[in-house]
């Protein structure tokens, strides 16, 4: 597949958020302020390139020529674990401002299931090192697409008149379902 | 040890690590052979649905090479036909996987859904009965046709087809099945004599026109291909005046030219001439030519026991630029009794005692109808031959003359005309159920 | 006083009130994407039982030698064993139940769940509380799946059908609204949304009932 349509396949037409229901649980607390949420999805970005990538050379280079292809998992994991751990100490050390703005996300991201979801996808797809590179950007911008859009609409919603059992997190999922919805009708955009 | 130290958490990890891996290891040896097998299980369910009780063969790897990323696995169903196993995604994320499968001569034994998630009454219809009877009324040259309403579906339906038909198509062009005796021929460079191959694709037909002269044609890469044909003592004195509709259009022009012929000068039947590479349609029509005067009237067809099985006719060259109709070869081993034609849905209903008043579905969805009249479990003629396709160009040969037809008993193999799959089909099915219901079948 | 009340609270109370998915909001990816039929419901359920009950075991059991720093990459190691062995065994012994719940299964290892019920209780408790524990945790899991899926198929296709995952066969299949009264998108991701910010609100309700029941007890 071309990569532009590769592109815009994995951000917008499966964005992960809305059709593949993954990275729910720090949407539900990261959206409620835009700030927040271009910082998470930022973060996201960079995490989960880095760590795709960094994965699938463990996978192509390590597991396979090694017969161990049931290690993908833990080694995966493992490596995310790791990554993350890096990223944050690096940060720390050389750039307090960003560590300040981005770094209390960093944890949460390692259990994110869009991490190990994205890095495996690029295994399960058999794509190639500028595919999965592709894939590895365009789905997290996909889901900080979703972010910015959620946090925008919660902060509105939070001025509305919501029945009561609704408010808080339980309209956010209704708002979710109207975005599929939209989204959907997406499908059938590139090839 | 201190349970802070390094030492002790590094050793902690690797035991830990060692440990998974250790389970990790027996699990995947336990599970692993188990997981194989029924992988090719849960394949051989769908491949039986095609071709019941067929052996397969698993060509995957043999043909998928990585720029056929749609198509899943390729099964070979011994002297039938291909399976393939395809993916792709319509309009649910999640995707479909389905199979079709190819008969040898290119027609579509059969097309299924393994698994479907798409939008019920719009996309899930490129996978009902409806769909599937279309499908199959096509052959490997063709493109899946598209539903409106479920446009998304059916294209990407179409695309995964069209790498199954690329491969499919090369699969035939290249290869000579090998339970096939010397009659296929593998490729455009070898081929066999002129007195084993299989012409059946080239319908030729000479007619004396003096003695030992004839004057023949056959079928070639554009159209029909004439030449005159002289043998004596049983080997071809020359081959002159070819012509035809392949003249000209700038492959296997040589072999127009004069002289260029002189190759067949003294051949018989047990000779072997090679083909022009290239212009395999044009050379194959001439040596189909030669085959059938040298037979003395038409080339020899498949009721030779050598022609077991399916023939290739199109070299590699047919595969990439053949047009639709002229590419099929046809399977010529079915008797009447036994060949399928379902597709062609004929039926015959008895006007008076021994005639039968029959009708069947030809090309392109064309009704097709005849009289055929049967006597002693043989049909004595088939007359009245018309339908929607009659004049098209296609086929248009059965309905001057079907007299082919005369004397044909269950057990007689009739050619199918090359470029003219549905027709024949179709006259075939009627020949069939004339026969079957004077056998009060 | 109000430690009296939360422990008058009945089983099937404290199952909807301390629900994981609907009111802790933990696991919620999983939920939504596989409760589309109670076939797979139930076995994903089955799944995460056997890895939460199992993990929590051994992660009561290595605690104490565990040094505080390393706890998180050692437990998602055994997490991770675990989940790649059930994985291996539904591949090999129910195969469509195992493509059915497809990356999912792998991604049990990052279901907050477990990974969160082994930090707060099974490094603290003993082997038997923490398996009690794991199953409390998987069963409350596996109904709040069920009850999405019950709502997800009835509604989407009409069908209520129940196979056996090891040989495919059908052990009930029963239509209960006509075909063409169905609502399709039920089984789409829309009705997933939609289901879950039902269910999400009616047990906020009940949470609501139960705190207010309470504080009327106290304040007596």
């Amino acid at each position: 597949m071309n990569l532009f349509a590769l592109f815009i396949s994995a951000m917008l037409i499966n964005n992960i958020v809305l059709t593949k229901f993954l990275g729910m649980c720090p949407f539900m607390g990261v959206s409620t302020k835009l700030d927040s949420a271009i910082g998470m999805g930022a973060a996201v970005i960079f995490v989960i390139f880095g760590a795709s990538v960094l994965s699938w050379c463990l996978y192509y280079f390590v597991l396979v020529p090694l017969d161990l292809e049931y290690m993908e998992l833990i080694t995966f994991i493992l490596l995310i674990a790791a990554f993350v751990q890096f990223v944050e100490l690096f940060l720390k050390k050389n750039s307090p401002v960003l560590y300040k703005q981005l770094g209390i996300y960093l944890p949460l991201i390692t259990t994110n299931c869009t991490v190990l979801y994205v890095a495996q996808e690029n295994i399960t797809k058999s794509y190639d090192i500028f595919q999965t590179m592709v894939n590895s950007v365009a789905t997290p911008a996909g889901f900080m697409l979703m972010l910015v859009i959620f946090a925008t609409i919660r902060e509105r919603l939070q001025g509305n008149n919501i029945p009561k059992p609704f408010k808080g997190n339980p309209i956010a999922f209704v708002v979710a379902g109207i975005m599929a919805i939209a989204f959907s009708s997406l499908a059938g955009l590139v090839g | 040890m201190d349970k802070n130290s390094s030492t002790y958490k590094t050793i902690l990890l690797s035991v830990v690590c060692a440990l998974a891996g250790a389970c990790l290891a027996a699990a995947n040896a336990v599970t692993k052979p188990i997981i194989e097998e029924n992988a090719i299980a849960a394949v051989k369910t769908t491949l039986d649905q095609f071709y019941p009780g067929a052996s397969f063969t698993d060509v995957t790897t043999k043909y998928v090479t990585s720029e056929y990323t749609l198509v899943d696995g390729v099964y070979e169903a011994e002297g039938k036909g291909y399976i393939f196993t395809l993916h792709n995604t319509g309009y649910s994320s999640s995707g479909f996987k389905f199979a079709i499968a190819f008969n040898t001569d290119g027609t579509i034994a059969g097309y299924m859904a393994l698994e479907q998630n798409e939008t019920s009454g719009k996309g899930s219809l490129a996978f009902e009965q409806n769909y599937i009877d279309q499908v199959t009324k096509l052959t490997s040259s063709d493109d899946m046709p598209l539903i409106s309403g479920a446009t998304i579906t059916t294209t990407a339906v179409k695309n995964a087809v069209a790498q199954a038909e690329a491969i499919f198509n090369q699969i035939e062009g290249i290869t000579a099945s090998p339970s096939a005796t010397a009659a296929a021929t593998a490729s455009a460079a070898s081929s066999g004599t002129l007195g084993e191959t299989n012409f059946s694709s080239q319908n030729a037909s000479c007619k004396v026109s003096s003695e030992g002269v004839y004057s023949c044609q056959a079928k070639g890469f554009n159209g029909t291909v004439t030449a005159t044909v002289t043998v004596k003592d049983g080997a071809i004195v020359s081959i002159t005046d070819l012509a035809g509709a392949d003249d000209g259009d700038g492959v296997g022009d040589d072999l127009f030219k004069d002289g260029a012929l002189s190759s067949y000068a003294g051949a018989t039947l047990k000779s072997t001439v090679d083909v022009e590479s290239g212009a395999t349609y044009t050379s194959k029509a001439i040596q189909a030519m030669a085959a059938a005067a040298l037979n003395g009237g038409t080339a020899s067809t498949s009721t030779s026991a050598a022609t077991a099985s399916a023939s290739t006719t199109s070299g590699a060259t047919a595969s990439s630029g053949a047009t639709a109709k002229s590419s099929s070869s046809t399977t010529t081993s079915d008797t009447l009794g036994t060949g399928d034609y379902t597709s062609a849905n004929a039926s015959c209903t008895a006007s008076s005692d021994g005639v039968y008043a029959c009708k069947a579905t030809g090309f392109s969805n064309a009704a097709v109808s005849a009289t055929i009249t049967v006597k002693d479990g043989a049909i004595v003629s088939i007359t009245d031959l018309t339908g929607a396709d009659k004049g098209d160009g296609v086929g248009d040969t059965w309905y001057s003359d079907a007299s082919v037809f005369n004397g044909a008993t269950l057990d007689s193999s009739i050619d199918a005309m090359s470029g003219a799959t549905y027709t024949s089909k179709a006259v075939k099915g009627m020949a069939a159920a004339a026969l079957n219901a004077a056998a009060g079948k | 006083m109000s430690e009296n009340n939360t422990n008058k609270q009945s089983f099937f109370s404290k199952l909807i009130t301390e629900n994981p998915v609907f009111g802790l909001y933990l696991g919620i990816c999983s939920t939504l994407a596989i409760s589309t039929s109670i076939n797979n419901a139930l076995g994903m359920g089955v799944g995460v039982i056997v890895v939460l009950v199992l993990s929590n075991i051994v992660i009561s059991m290595i605690a104490k030698i565990t040094p505080d720093d390393i706890h998180i990459p050692v437990y998602i190691v055994v997490i991770a064993t675990l989940v790649t062995i059930l994985e291996m065994f539904m591949h090999a012994y129910t195969p469509d139940l195992y493509s059915a719940l497809g990356a999912f299964l792998s991604l049990i290892v990052v279901n907050c769940i477990i990974l969160g019920r082994a930090e707060a209780f099974a490094c603290s408790h003993t082997v038997g509380e923490s398996a009690l524990d794991g199953l409390q945790m998987g069963l409350a899991y596996t109904c709040s799946l069920l009850c999405m899926a019950l709502i997800r198929q009835i509604l989407g296709t009409g069908v209520l059908a129940l196979s056996n995952p090891f040989t495919n066969a059908a052990i009930f299949s029963v239509r209960i609204i006509p075909e063409s009264y169905t609502i399709p998108f039920m089984t789409g991701e829309t009705g997933s949304f939609f289901t879950f910010a039902c269910l999400a609100a009616a047990v906020a309700v009940y949470k609501e009932s139960v705190a207010k029941k309470s504080n009327k007890k106290e304040a007596k």
